[in-house]
């Protein structure tokens, strides 16, 4: 941080202020960023304060962990098998019957 | 177009009804939504049968419409009111200080209680048993229904943010809050249901 503000300008002092708000990120702003980082939506200041912050927080590290494989076993879950009740499935068969012949 | 090219109506429920439930049961974890919106699709089918074209197979084509019914039915589930307030960044509400500290010295941390901890159990997606996918849908079915909307949208239509915002009448800003408070809701759920078991 000493290095870009001893470039001198301007534009030194607006770097220097994203990384202090980068590396002041908090575990709420961090975990509301693991869908944009997925979407590639995420800028350069935040992908600098996020790869940071996961550096040194274990909780969002785990946080991006376990919601990666939830995400992973969503998609399975819609190839699983449900049922209908029988007795709806019958109501069903009998009501469809009935349009059918109108 | 006539009727010998492969519709047959009569034979619907007892070929597709199970396969009809199962996809919309798997994303709407409500038993009689779930069935409503079957007999919905098979009556609204019908009603539409002379636009099938036999480019694709009748369960698609019915899977099709009962795609546009979800949807329908995730948009009327959000009120404007809910909408507006998710329309800006973050905020510091009951929902969120419950897994974030809102004391200023510590803003933004996790609480105690809340931070995610290693699971107990071991975890293989490809493994995992029925009574896990069970409780994973039950998860999902606690969701208010627009996070759900997103949340299975995303990960299991795999459409990108774009074309979700677009189907649910949702802004940018909307969707990664609605998003990241699906996955805080998500996580935990299966923390207490399954992995602290």
């Amino acid at each position: 941080m000493h290095l870009v503000s001893s470039l001198g300008n301007g534009r030194g002092r607006i770097d220097e202020m994203n990384i202090v708000q980068a590396l002041k990120m908090s575990c709420r702003d961090a975990t509301y960023l693991h869908e944009k980082k997925r979407e590639g939506k995420i800028s350069m200041s935040e992908s600098m304060g996020l790869w940071f912050h996961l550096l040194i927080c274990k909780f969002c590290a785990l946080f991006f962990r376990q919601i990666e494989k939830l995400e992973e076993s969503s998609n399975q879950l819609s190839e699983k098998q449900f049922s209908l009740t029988a007795e709806r499935k019958a109501k069903l068969e009998s009501d469809f019957k009935e349009e059918l012949k109108r | 177009m006539s009727a010998e090219h492969k519709l047959e109506p009569e034979k619907w429920i007892e070929r597709y009804a199970d396969a009809l439930f199962s996809y919309t049961f798997s994303r709407i974890n409500r038993q009689d939504v779930a069935e409503d919106l079957v007999q919905d699709t098979f009556f609204s089918a019908l009603k539409a049968k002379d636009t099938f074209r036999n480019d694709s197979s009748e369960k698609t084509w019915l899977i099709a419409i009962l795609k546009r019914k979800i949807i329908d039915y995730y948009r009327k589930k959000s009120t404007q009111n809910e909408l507006n307030i998710f329309d800006k960044p973050e905020e510091k509400d009951g929902f969120m200080n419950h897994f974030f500290d809102s004391e200023p010295q510590y803003d933004g941390h996790w609480n105690n209680a809340s931070a995610p901890k290693e699971w107990k159990k071991d975890f293989d997606t490809k493994l995992e048993s029925d009574e896990f996918y069970e409780i994973l849908n039950g998860c999902l079915g606690k969701l208010p229904e627009k996070w759900a909307a997103v949340f299975t949208l995303k990960n299991m239509d795999d459409l990108d943010s774009e074309e979700i915002c677009k189907e649910l009448g949702i802004s940018p800003s909307n969707y990664w809050v609605l998003m990241h408070r699906a996955k805080l809701q998500l996580r935990e759920c299966m923390d207490v249901n399954w992995f602290e078991k």
